[in-house]
């Protein structure tokens, strides 16, 4: 296994640099009415479980109520799968005509032109009237409107009320500053010390590129320039490594060893850790591997303890250029995207749903409750629009979770890991 | 006097009685150690069978991150949600899929490659051996170097998303490393009996079908045996061709548990892996016999 991956890595750019060959589709004018019994036959594609896939089943059933025919073939793999036959598709210029995209990816694909521009369905078959500026700038590539998130989340730190309720250690605050955090997580792990396994605070909160994307948010700096290139230096990521060093060093964190032992699931989901950084719709993931409901939800901690936060799409909905039924596709993106039945069957699973009425018409699940709760309550700090990632990032993401191992492991210092993670970002983004 | 003559006698026996019996002591002790330590070994490589079977009766928290081997709770949950399938697709569209990928690709492969290996290994023609040359360095040749092109090319067929892909191959005689097994097993038959077939006047469909692929039976078997586990194993084809729930096979399925960025059902993943194991062990202990004999007779490793 260990030896296919380098290679299907391998492979999988390879394939996106042919796919930048086959160019964009051809320019289409857009429809403005689509009647109901058009017919058509699309193809949809998502990555998933089963559970989610059982649900697309039923919105997509309701789609065939008000459209009957309008036959959507589907498909669903996992993650991971998902991208490489994705990629493969795209060589091939045959991608599904409406397919689940990552924000991660969304620049990438968007810039070999492999995506329709529904900016020219805006208003008319696709209907964004509620989403959010901010939000949907987020599936705007060149001007384009190549993505319609059918969710967002925001950056969050979540923690686990039952570990720290067993320790006696009382919940982390809405305001912490990272001094304070510090501390927090040598408490945890002071009462934590005496379990079997020992429970610890947290995994070194540096090991994320979208950690680093938050902290830079809160110096009001950006992340990548305009043209796809970062906007920071070597330094600035130095400082935000060392910005933990005295824990990682002391060996406050919890031990790399037991998070590649418990791989896929890492200390807080393994519910050997108290606290975890993540988008907040991974709360329901949380929730289901730890085996409780007792997860709280509150702002990442920033050193002065105000917060600047952004609306992060967390799935978006694209059509392929090369569609031969762009209008048919539209439409569907437009009811996925809109229709509060639909938003009712999916909760939040896919991100809270970007308009008031669609968090209106979710009846709301324990995980949908943590969730929602949270962004209410940071409403008024959702203030800047998600950095569009250029193409390579998911890479550069990967490449940064993959040194980060190597820095807990002792093999690179903070030195090495800038260096490294700028000769990738130079192959990658050029 | 006698009793001087009987007494080293006596000595000499208890002697050697002693020697045989620390002998003895040796060897047994010596047993029991080679037997503990084989044990041992035995314990280490069946652990993670043994763990993913016991797995498939734990709840799905339970399982990742646990060493130990005794489920609490859970029963055959893990098997009754594996078997409801995924996505409104039941368990048992899989096991067909698979089964009619496996039951093509060995018949695909016993016809067009026994076919291939007696032209290469009996005829002679213009560029045999520049052909068997080419024939040689397309296993050279990693798997993902060509699946780009060889997308395009059924892409540009309209043949995504059907079992095509996976099966024309199959049926044209691509696959070089069976041919090559078959060339080499016609090799170490007996020409005679092809030029005693000539003489009474059989041309080469004769020969083939009456003399040659009769006794290239357990070349066959061999054959037929790896082509059965490589296409009920393989995963990467069927991900990139199949575009259909409806069409998966089962290592598609399998993975269709597990998902990093939503909820994972880890009971569910294992309890289908071990369903997903039965038939390529039921064909392995049915075939088991044949599989080492053809494997000896081809005089292959692994």
């Amino acid at each position: 296994m260990s030896s296919t991956k380098p290679a299907a890595a391998l492979a999988a750019a390879a394939l996106l640099g042919l796919a930048a060959c086959g160019g964009g589709g051809t320019p289409h004018e857009a429809a403005t009415e689509f009647a109901p019994d058009t017919e058509a036959e699309i193809t949809f594609t998502w990555w998933g479980n089963d559970e989610r896939a059982d649900w697309m089943n039923q919105a997509l059933d309701l789609f065939n109520q008000e459209y009957p025919n309008v036959e959507v073939v589907r498909n669903f793999n996992a993650w991971g799968d998902y991208w490489t036959a994705r990629n493969t598709e795209a060589a091939g210029q045959a991608l599904p005509d409406v397919l689940m995209m990552d924000a991660g990816y969304l620049g990438e694909y968007a810039d070999k032109g492999l995506f329709l521009d529904l900016g020219a369905y805006q208003g008319g078959l696709l209907d964004t009237g509620g989403y959010a500026d901010t939000l949907l700038a987020s599936g705007t590539v060149n001007d384009q409107l190549v993505g319609v998130p059918m969710g967002y989340n925001a950056w969050s730190m979540m923690y686990n009320k039952d570990l720290l309720d067993e320790l006696g250690v009382p919940y982390p605050a809405a305001d912490m500053t990272l001094d304070e955090l510090e501390a927090y997580v040598l408490q945890v792990n002071q009462a934590g010390a005496a379990q079997d396994p020992p429970v610890y605070g947290a995994s070194d909160y540096t090991g994320s590129f979208p950690g680093f994307i938050y902290a830079r948010m809160q110096e009001g700096e950006d992340v990548f320039t305009d043209d796809g290139g970062p906007a920071f230096d070597e330094g600035d990521v130095q400082d935000y490594l060392d910005s933990a060093a005295e824990l990682r060093d002391a060996g406050d964190f919890y031990p790399v060893e037991r998070t590649v032992a418990l791989d896929p699931l890492g200390g807080f989901l393994g519910g050997e850790a108290a606290l975890w950084f993540n988008f907040s719709t991974t709360v329901a993931q949380a929730m289901s591997d730890i085996g409780t409901e007792n997860i709280g939800m509150v702002q990442a901690p920033t050193a002065d303890g105000t917060h600047v936060l952004a609306d992060h799409p967390s799935m978006l909905l694209s059509v392929a250029a090369n569609t031969d039924q762009p209008d048919a596709s539209a439409v569907l993106v437009d009811f996925l995207a809109n229709s509060p039945e639909v938003k009712a069957i999916f909760g939040a699973s896919l991100g809270a749903p970007p308009t008031d009425e669609g968090r209106a018409a979710v009846d709301q699940s324990a995980s949908d409750a943590v969730d929602f709760g949270y962004l209410e309550a940071i409403d008024g700090e959702i203030t800047e629009s998600y950095p569009l990632l250029p193409s390579g990032y998911g890479s550069i993401e990967a490449k940064w979770g993959e040194l980060h191992e190597q820095l807990l492991y002792g093999d690179i210092d903070t030195g090495q890991f800038t260096q490294e993670l700028f000769s990738e970002m130079d192959m990658l983004l050029g | 006097m006698s009793q001087t003559l009987e007494h080293p006698q006596t000595e000499r026996e208890v002697r050697s009685a002693r020697l045989r019996k620390r002998a003895r002591a040796r060897r047994t002790g010596g047993s029991v150690l080679f037997h503990a330590f084989a044990l041992a070994v035995l314990v280490v490589i069946l652990y993670p069978a043994v763990w993913m079977l016991m797995s498939s009766f734990k709840p799905g928290n339970e399982i990742i991150g646990s060493v130990s081997l005794l489920p609490t709770g859970g029963g055959l949950q893990n098997y009754a949600t594996a078997l409801e399938g995924i996505g409104g697709i039941s368990f048992w569209t899989f096991v067909l899929n698979s089964l009619i990928l496996a039951a093509g690709s060995v018949l695909g492969i016993l016809l067009s490659c026994s076919l291939a290996a007696y032209a290469f290994a009996r005829m002679r023609f213009r560029g045999r051996n520049l052909f068997f040359v080419c024939m040689i360095a397309t296993m050279l040749l990693p798997f993902h170097v060509v699946i780009i092109p060889q997308y395009i090319v059924f892409n540009e067929l309209g043949m995504i998303n059907t079992y095509w892909p996976l099966l024309l191959g199959k049926f044209l005689a691509t696959e070089s490393f069976f041919v090559f097994l078959m060339i080499q097993f016609i090799r170490g038959l007996p020409r005679e009996l092809d030029e005693a077939a000539v003489i009474d006047g059989a041309g080469h469909p004769r020969i083939f079908f009456s003399i040659i692929l009769p006794l290239m039976k357990p070349a066959l078997v061999t054959s037929a045996i790896f082509a059965f586990i490589w296409s009920w194993n393989d995963f990467f084809g069927p991900l990139l061709y199949l575009k259909e729930p409806g069409m998966y096979t089962m290592p598609l399925a399998l993975r269709l548990y597990v998902d990093q960025t939503s909820t994972s059902d880890y009971g569910a993943q294992m309890a289908m892996a071990i369903l997903a194991l039965l038939p390529v062990l039921l064909f392995f202990f049915a075939f088991q016999r044949q599989l080492v004999g053809g494997v000896a007779t081809q005089g292959l490793k692994g």
